[in-house]
């Protein structure tokens, strides 16, 4: 099965704005590149499972604040 | 995150730096076919089959090993920071790669005969890992709007 941007939203801009960090503290802080975060944010890339618990840890929310699975999937 | 099978970022800037290196002794060598004479070796009697095919020389076999090693130590070793997305499009990049290869392969088989068909055969793992660099390297850094699968 393929995953994509499609079927998948996120809060990590918004949690990181919440947060006031920059994508470069953020890919850091999770041991990415920053173009990992900036690929994440814009759906276009749907992270692991590890790295969905790093992005909880960060932020302090639930994984399943951060990532909602779209409408019709 | 650990990435199996892939060599140290070391051994990419090494890489780096021997490619230009053999690609214009390779050009060099297409031009004005120099032969470097302690690379010379030699050839098994007149008349035995090998014979025809040996020019005494380890030039350009030295040459084009050293090509194929850089584009090997390029492509297979690891990012300064390697990701999950980088090893994905690695992946993926290497997927369209090969169908792309093996659709050279068989335009080579259809469109070259003979004796010109062994010797152009030699450039398939060439252009395998050059094709690879080049869609890698455009998804992971010229591409980032492009989304990435993971399966």
């Amino acid at each position: 099965m393929l995953y994509s941007d499609r079927n998948m939203k996120n809060r990590i801009k918004i949690e990181r704005a919440i947060l006031d960090i920059t994508q470069a503290e953020l890919a850091v802080r999770l041991g990415v590149s920053r173009q990992t975060v900036n690929a994440m944010e814009a759906g276009k890339y749907v992270p692991s499972t590890v790295l969905a618990l790093k992005l909880a840890a960060v932020f302090k929310k639930p994984v399943e604040e951060l990532f909602a699975l779209e409408s019709g999937d | 995150m650990k990435s199996a099978y892939l060599l140290p970022f070391k051994a990419k800037i090494a890489g780096l730096v021997l490619l230009p290196v053999f690609a214009v002794l390779l050009v060099l060598w297409l031009k004005f076919e120099f032969s470097i004479p302690w690379l010379q070796y030699k050839t098994l009697p007149e008349g035995s089959l090998t014979h025809l095919f040996e020019d005494g020389n380890l030039t350009n076999e030295c040459i084009l090993g050293g090509l194929l090693l850089s584009l090997i130590l390029i492509a297979f070793s690891r990012e300064k920071l390697e990701d999950e997305r980088s090893l994905a499009i690695r992946l993926q990049s290497l997927h369209i790669s090969h169908y792309i290869n093996y659709l050279m392969v068989l335009l080579w088989i259809l469109g070259i005969q003979g004796l010109s068909f062994a010797l152009s055969a030699i450039m398939i793992p060439y252009v395998f890992l050059m094709v690879f660099l080049i869609i890698y390297y455009i998804r992971l850094y010229l591409l980032p709007s492009v989304a990435v699968f993971r399966s």
